[in-house]
């Protein structure tokens, strides 16, 4: 083998040799140039050649081409290998289809020569043509290649494109972790899958690859989305039918489905982009939904809803596009789902439905608005169009209006503070502290269309409470009859504690601004006396009051009674060393995971059981009821608000529970009520 | 120590303070809207009728227009207490 | 079937579609005693079991209401007819068409299946004696074409009943 090598080295050398030569030859007029080559590679040929000719006359003729083909096999097998390498940022397969021009078909076509077995090509000078007639290229210096010299073509390209493919797909995974940066490799891949026809290798590697490296509890639920974005892009390329990409594509998503924070963080990933960059074109930090917008941009007509839009122009079109799908599709699914091989759409696919990734998306989007300082909305009213494109109008009804209600907010709340006289009668004098109108901004919500906003019972500050009273009643008289009410423990809270000998900025939630404030006239409180101060219940104020002993403001110790804590206030900076900066802009509410806004679990629950009474409504009708038929039934009358919008597995988990409850029960595979 | 409230950025919701929960015509909730329209509050206003009834005012107008239509000689009514329908002031 | 007039078969408005899922919901949460609506795929007829009142003439004798609703309901009143055999009363044609002033001229958009229900079942409890109305025979002869309860023009018997 080493000696293979060796050989296959200087002949590399050679060639180089031979190359410049020819392109000198071809200057040439006659044919002279096979005697060039005659000439260069004469020893090693006729070396060679003497040896095959002795093995044939001894009968091993099998038996010698087997050998010079496998070692040009290894060779070729060699060269790709070290052409392709593990950079996947270049196309190999041109450089490799001319290597095998330039170097083994150049030594057969002497051998051959040599050997005497081609000549008859001589003969065919006139332009009869070999049965493989279409030459795949051309054969520099060799002006009629003889049937052999073209059947070795097709062998050794053949190979050379099997051997790629295989090592492509061995590092599939790597090249598409690597997208978009490895396209060049995905489209060698592709062109040799279309030589091979060996798609199926891809798909059996790939899945496996993904099941030993991706599919693990070790990568994280962002990861895996990522590698599946990236996979779609790259495999619609090599097949743009979708056909393979089903196949790898279906157990990432079964995975998926199983993962808790799935929908959470696809909805993180489609609408959180760093925003704000209208202009720029590609950037990487972009959310998948410009990404996607530019793309559909790009090519024409991929909405997701094919009902949408289907008029019948629209549906000749498609019609008109119709292609049989390849033979490896599975019959089962539906070549509908297939035709357009839409990012978003298998996103959704993940999901369920696009009514939980909006569900999912208001709740992220409520909680985004209810902690906004100022009322600019521009990137949330951007992805919401983005959104609109792709999953329809009316899905998202519900999030245009909540934006709607900020629109409102920010000139309701410029109206009411432009109305009201200013310090002297509105602004209060209390425990100290000035506050007027000026500081005082409200996000005034339509609420029946925002998710379930979480209530908690607090006791605000007198003198906010007292500027609270002030703008709803100007809001009142500016919108007579509409009427405020207020979410006292919502929204965010910008303040300076000010110390002897320092200050410092936060902002906190409203919660914990009246706990901190509490402490301006007591520097000590139990719990107890702390929770019926602020209207807090203990357990939660003991929880809450964590940001402050966190910051280094309060220090907490165990009171007389076991369950009672004593708090109070640190003020000596030195014996725990702040930094200011560090504390500003940090948004408590987010560091204690306290949400305002109800999951979408928690309100799926509470959802569904507007039609536990249908349900057992028509289990009462109809005495047993499939899974599918409920689901249809449901969907079809239950369109009007509160509209029936859960997924099948959503119902089947409700129905679930409605056994665990003992209300209903299950007999081959049909829900019955229990008697 | 003393605290300065900078900004207090608070959060109400808006309720037309009806006494029903939802217009007895459509029955959409007052806070919402009537079918027809996509925005809540000032883009689907409530009415009240003299009799203090109220109804989203599309859906009131809707009955009103229905009943002047029909040949009948019969002046509109509230659709809950069947007293003359008249807008109040 | 009796009689269902091309008016009442127009599709629903969108009004009508988004209160009649509302009122399905409410009905399958708190239905009227004495009711059961029978659930089929279509939102514009709906087919309702009536089961007369203990202590009355119809106790436990049960009947079924068929009600089709107009495009624009509530605006229009919806179309609601027994279905055969109708109940015996004073009242109530052979033919299952109703004599009731809110299914006519007395109609309230603020009215609802349910409350059509329950002055349907209030009429039948009410009823002393089990017979058809005096003009049972040429009104029935009259509606032979197949004309909708709600294109006659109907002479309110008795509000008592």
């Amino acid at each position: 083998m080493d000696e293979d090598y060796e050989d296959g080295h200087r002949f590399h050398i050679d060639d180089q040799k031979n190359k410049r030569n020819l392109e000198i030859g071809e200057m040439d007029v006659d044919g002279s140039n096979r005697e060039t080559i005659f000439l260069k590679n004469n020893y090693l040929v006729k070396n060679i050649g003497a040896v095959v000719r002795d093995l044939r006359s001894l009968g091993f003729t099998s038996m010698t081409e087997d050998a010079y083909a496998s070692a040009i096999f290894s060779l070729l097998k060699a060269k790709v290998h070290n052409l392709a390498g593990d950079d996947y940022r270049a196309l190999v397969l041109g450089s490799i289809k001319d290597w095998i021009q330039a170097v083994p078909l150049q030594f057969l076509h002497a051998l051959l020569a040599y050997l005497g077995d081609s000549f008859d090509c001589d003969s065919m000078s006139s332009g009869l043509k070999s049965p493989l007639a279409s030459r795949p290229s051309c054969y520099p210096g060799i002006d009629f290649p003889s049937e052999g010299l073209v059947r070795w073509q097709l062998r050794l390209e053949y190979f050379a494109y099997e051997t790629l493919q295989d090592l492509r797909i061995g590092k599939l995974f790597e090249i598409i972790v690597d997208y978009p940066d490895s396209y060049p490799a995905i489209q060698d891949l592709k062109q040799c899958l279309e030589y091979t026809g060996q798609h199926s290798k891809l798909v059996d590697s790939f899945i496996s690859s993904l099941r030993y490296r991706l599919l693990t509890a070790g990568a994280s639920t962002y990861d895996i989305l990522h590698q599946y974005v990236s996979t779609i892009k790259a495999l619609r390329i090599i097949d743009p039918t979708g056909v393979f990409l089903e196949a790898v594509g279906e157990p990432i998503r079964d995975y998926l489905r199983g993962r808790k924070d799935t929908i959470k963080c696809i909805v993180t990933m489609l609408t959180d982009g760093p925003g704000g960059n209208p202009s720029g074109l590609g950037n990487a930090g972009d959310s998948l939904l410009e990404e996607l917008n530019r793309d559909s941009e790009n090519q024409e007509s991929t909405d997701y809803d094919d009902d949408i839009n289907s008029d019948d122009k629209q549906a000749w079109i498609n019609a008109e596009r119709w292609e049989p799908d390849p033979v490896e599709a599975d019959p089962s699914k539906g070549s509908r789902n297939r035709r357009k091989i839409d990012v978003l759409g298998m996103m959704v696919n993940i999901i369920g439905s696009k009514d939980q990734l909006v569900n999912e998306y208001r709740v992220m989007l409520a909680e985004k608005l209810l902690n906004k300082f100022d009322y600019d909305i521009d990137s949330e009213i951007r992805t919401l169009e983005l959104l609109k494109i792709h999953l329809g109008e009316s899905s998202i009804q519900k999030c245009e209006i909540m934006l709607n209600d900020l629109i409102d907010s920010k000139r309701t709340n410029a109206n009411i503070k432009a109305s009201l006289p200013q310090p002297s009668l509105s602004g209060s004098k209390l425990g100290g502290t000035d506050v007027s109108l000026d500081i005082l901004d409200a996000t005034i919500i339509s609420s029946n269309f925002w998710p379930t906003i979480q209530a908690e019972s607090l006791n605000i500050p007198a003198s906010v409470d007292q500027l609270l009273c002030d703008y709803a009643k100007r809001f009142h008289e500016i919108k007579t009859p509409r009427k405020l009410l207020w979410k006292k423990n919502l929204g965010t809270v910008k303040l300076e504690l000010q110390f002897e000998d320092r200050n410092m900025q936060f902002t906190v939630t409203p919660v914990h601004a009246a706990i901190i404030m509490q402490f301006q006239e007591q520097t000590s409180w139990t719990s107890k006396n702390l929770a019926a101060a602020t209207g807090i219940p203990v357990d939660t104020l003991n929880r809450r009051i964590n940001f402050w002993i966190s910051k280094g403001i309060l220090a907490g110790s165990a009171g007389s009674d076991s369950d009672d804590h004593v708090f109070t206030i640190v003020d000596d900076m030195n014996t725990n060393g702040l930094i200011h900066e560090s504390s500003e802009g940090l948004l408590a509410a987010d560091e204690e995971g306290e949400r305002s806004v109800a999951s979408v679990e928690e309100q799926l629950r509470k959802e569904m059981t507007v039609y536990e009474k249908f349900i057992i409504g028509m289990l009462t009708n109809f005495g047993s009821m499939a899974l599918d038929r409920i689901h249809n039934t449901l969907k079809m009358f239950c369109v009007a608000e509160p509209s029936y919008d859960k997924s099948l597995q959503q119902l089947q988990s409700f129905l679930t529970g409605l056994i665990t409850e003992e209300k209903l029960e299950m007999r081959d595979g049909l829900y019955f009520l229990k008697k | 120590m003393k605290v300065k409230i900078l900004q207090w950025h608070a959060v109400a919701s808006w309720t037309w303070d009806a006494q029903d929960e939802t217009c007895g015509i459509c029955r959409m909730a007052f806070d919402g809207c009537c079918p027809d329209c996509k925005f809540p509050g000032d883009d689907c206003p409530l009415v009240w009728g003299a009799c203090n009834h109220s109804f989203h005012l599309h859906c009131i107008l809707k009955w009103v227009n229905s009943q002047n239509s029909q040949a009948s000689q019969q002046q509109p009514q509230c659709p809950m207490c069947r007293r003359e329908w008249q807008f109040k002031a | 079937m009796t009689s269902s007039s091309a008016a009442s078969r127009k599709a629903l408005s969108k009004i009508a579609c988004s209160r009649l899922q509302k009122e399905l919901v409410e009905w399958e949460v708190n239905p009227p005693t004495g009711f059961k609506h029978k659930v089929t795929d279509n939102l514009q007829r709906w087919i309702i079991e009536v089961v007369g009142a203990p202590g009355t003439l119809y106790e436990s004798e049960k009947y079924q209401l068929q009600v089709d609703f107009p495009e624009h309901y509530p605006m229009e009143a919806p179309q609601v007819i027994f279905l055969h055999p109708a109940p015996l009363h004073p009242h109530i044609y052979s033919n299952g068409h109703i004599c009731l002033d809110i299914l006519y001229d007395s109609w309230s958009p603020a009215m609802t299946v349910s409350s059509v229900c329950i002055s349907i079942l209030s009429m039948l409890s009410s009823s002393t004696a089990k017979q058809r109305p005096a003009d049972n025979d040429r009104y029935v002869k009259n509606c032979r074409n197949g004309r909708s309860p709600k294109e006659t023009r109907w002479w309110f018997h008795d509000d008592k009943v």
